[in-house]
């Protein structure tokens, strides 16, 4: 992604305060923190040293050693010598992330976040009466969770499958994270015998039990592949070798063809091809939508899906 | 160019940072490093006009400094507004901001973290590390960055214009008041007042195409009490109050927005209240599952998708069946 020149500017502008608070720091270092490569934190310091005050002499210029064995060492940061004030684009990128995270059950410092807000909202401007973001799930469940974590207790819950089927599960809860704006609880489950994970906006009832949760390995640091359409927890690079369906779509149902993986093959008229792990879940899909859609592929769910549709239509109208 | 362009802007800063009261645009012209190619008066102007916005849209304060006629004397970025404010973090406060860097996912709001953080680090000693323990929490698309210039809008009770596809319509240019930006089961939107339409309306930050610009026109409109009441169903669209009988073990779209449940006889009666355009959706996923529906006018419209369901899927036409 090409980066804009106020990305860049802004960039520069922090770089010269916060090298000048580490002295000596190597470049290698300095660009991790910055997140970028090492020759484009090279690129950006010898950009620095050629801008300061009109005049541009030796002493107007910022200076900055940069080719001694590998350390940054600021010499002369011009009118940079504290960072700027944080802008309120800033502030927000900061304290909506923080309300996000402060909504993840089981999540530490819940108590610090509030606090952490009000001081970001306080200095960059409010954004708490502009930003509203709805718990994915209640004030309970959240409860309940936070306690099941720390208390390494095994719940029991009622859950709604991506296919529509509710079950009964008993869960010793691992952690709770968010991917592409979803919460999901990954725990290991009873009766699957293997680890799951649940999205937490489908659990219909959940509650502690007495027993205890035998300890699971926490592999904190990694994150599920994002995605979406319920397959994001399959690499990117095994999306070509899972099945995938031919679907056309109504004018007025195109929004299908943003989602995310799927590939549009016509346009006129609309046909898309969707990635799918299990046939009840393109079923289910396909079904819930209505006549908008119709499943070209593979036949045979095709097949099935008009005669579902014909049986309880029967079904219904024989209880007239 | 582009190397060109950070320059000029840099030395820009650098320039009205530096100066005492204010530099004049004939002094930035003559004595700036980047302007003195300017080719003409009207080069120069133009160049300097976007500059000075480019600084100012990235929240650098650049003041105008007038004389007591009320002309431009000059511009400046004062200390009383570039200053950093202290925070007066803790470490475990850069901790948890820290995470927060790390939630939004290739959108423009992971730079402005990111820079954000750099900030606050500069009046510390040590950097901060993440915690392995809290690592891998969150991560969030944030639909297209729209987010940012939405909220300062809001904030700043400005009119924003853009372009918008609503389902089943061509694309559209909207102008808005918006009054606030909403999450709602991981979907953003914003809500505001439609001039063109003259209503409160709701609009999905997926749906919005290209980017959100930012007038100087203020809000007309003053935002209701409670700006950031539920999202809006689309308009002539009530609610049903519905009970649907569904066999045990299915209909779980319909128990997860049920207010009341209760099961007999290996059934579970779900008592629902929600739009058609919702509730039909939610019966078809489990559609040989359901038993009664009562109102009559949305089983007659389930029963409708049913048949067009079961149309579009019959008879299809390759001779082979």
């Amino acid at each position: 992604m090409a980066e804009t020149v106020n990305e860049r500017l802004a960039r520069l502008l922090a770089l010269v305060p916060w090298l000048s608070a580490r002295q000596g720091i190597t470049l290698t270092e300095a660009a991790r923190h910055f997140d970028i490569s090492v020759a484009q934190l090279t690129k950006d310091l010898w950009q620095l040293v050629v801008c300061g005050l009109p005049g541009y002499g030796p002493d107007q210029l910022v200076d900055i050693d940069f080719w001694d064995d590998d350390r940054i060492w600021v010499q002369d940061p011009q009118t940079l010598t504290a960072p700027l004030r944080l802008t309120a684009e800033e502030g927000a990128a900061l304290s909506v992330a923080l309300r996000l995270i402060a909504q993840i059950p089981g999540v530490e410092y819940r108590e610090d976040i509030d606090v952490l807000v009000a001081k970001l909202d306080d200095a960059c401007g409010a954004t708490s009466e502009f930003v509203q973001l709805t718990p994915q799930t209640t004030q309970e469940f959240r409860d309940t969770i936070d306690a099941a974590l720390e208390g390494n207790v095994q719940l029991a819950m009622t859950y709604s499958s991506g296919s529509d089927e509710v079950t009964v599960r008993r869960v010793s809860p691992i952690r709770v994270f968010v991917v592409d704006d979803y919460m999901y609880l990954e725990g290991f489950c009873e009766r699957a015998e293997a680890r799951r994970i649940f999205r937490l906006d489908r659990i219909l009832s959940i509650e502690m039990t007495k027993e205890d949760a035998p300890p699971q390995q926490n592999e904190h640091n990694y994150l599920p592949d994002s995605g979406g359409l319920n397959s994001w927890f399959v690499s990117k690079d095994s999306y070509t070798h899972i099945p995938h369906a031919l679907v056309q779509v109504d004018p007025d149902s195109t929004w299908v063809a943003e989602e995310p993986h799927v590939e549009v093959i016509s346009q006129e008229p609309l046909i898309i091809s969707v990635p799918y792990l299990t046939e009840e879940w393109l079923l289910s899909w396909v079904m819930s939508l209505g006549g908008s859609m119709q499943l070209l592929e593979p036949i045979h769910l095709a097949e099935e899906i008009a005669q579902n549709a014909r049986a309880s239509l029967a079904a219904l109208s024989a209880r007239d | 160019m582009r190397r060109d362009k950070t320059e000029r802007l840099l030395n820009l800063v650098f320039a009205l940072m530096g100066t005492q009261g204010s530099m004049s645009r004939s002094d930035i012209r003559a004595t700036v490093a980047g302007y003195e190619s300017s080719e003409s008066d009207e080069a120069f102007e133009r160049m300097f006009e976007r500059d000075k916005d480019e600084l100012r849209s990235m929240g650098i304060p650049v003041e105008t400094v007038f004389d007591a006629f009320g002309d431009a004397l000059g511009y400046v970025i004062a200390p009383t507004t570039y200053a950093y404010i202290d925070l007066h973090l803790t470490s475990r406060d850069l901790t948890v901001l820290s995470i927060a860097t790390q939630v939004w996912d290739k959108a423009v709001l992971a730079s402005a973290a990111r820079t954000a953080m750099r900030k606050i680090e500069s009046q510390t000693e040590k950097s901060v590390g993440i915690s392995p323990l809290i690592q891998g929490v969150a991560r969030v698309r944030a639909q297209d960055g729209a987010i940012i210039p939405l909220l300062s809008a809001a904030r700043e009770k400005k009119v924003v214009r853009f372009s918008y596809r609503a389902p089943g319509q061509e694309l559209e240019k909207r102008i808005v008041e918006p009054w606030a930006v909403i999450c709602r089961n991981g979907n953003w939107y914003v809500v505001g007042y439609d001039q063109d339409r003259g209503e409160e309306r709701t609009f999905k930050l997926t749906r919005i195409q290209g980017s959100v610009n930012v007038s100087a026109q203020l809000h007309a409109q003053e935002p209701p009490q409670d700006r950031t009441r539920t999202v809006q169903l689309p308009p002539g669209e009530s609610l049903t109050d519905a009970t649907i009988c569904v066999s045990e073990g299915r209909g779980g779209r319909l128990m997860r927005h049920a207010y009341d449940i209760t099961s007999n006889n290996a059934m579970d009666v779900i008592k629902v209240k929600a739009s058609r355009a919702e509730l039909i959706p939610w019966m078809l996923s489990s559609a040989n599952a359901i038993i009664s529906v009562e109102p009559q006018e949305l089983r007659e419209d389930f029963l409708a998708s049913l048949e067009s369901l079961a149309t579009a899927h019959e008879f299809r036409g390759d001779g082979s069946g």
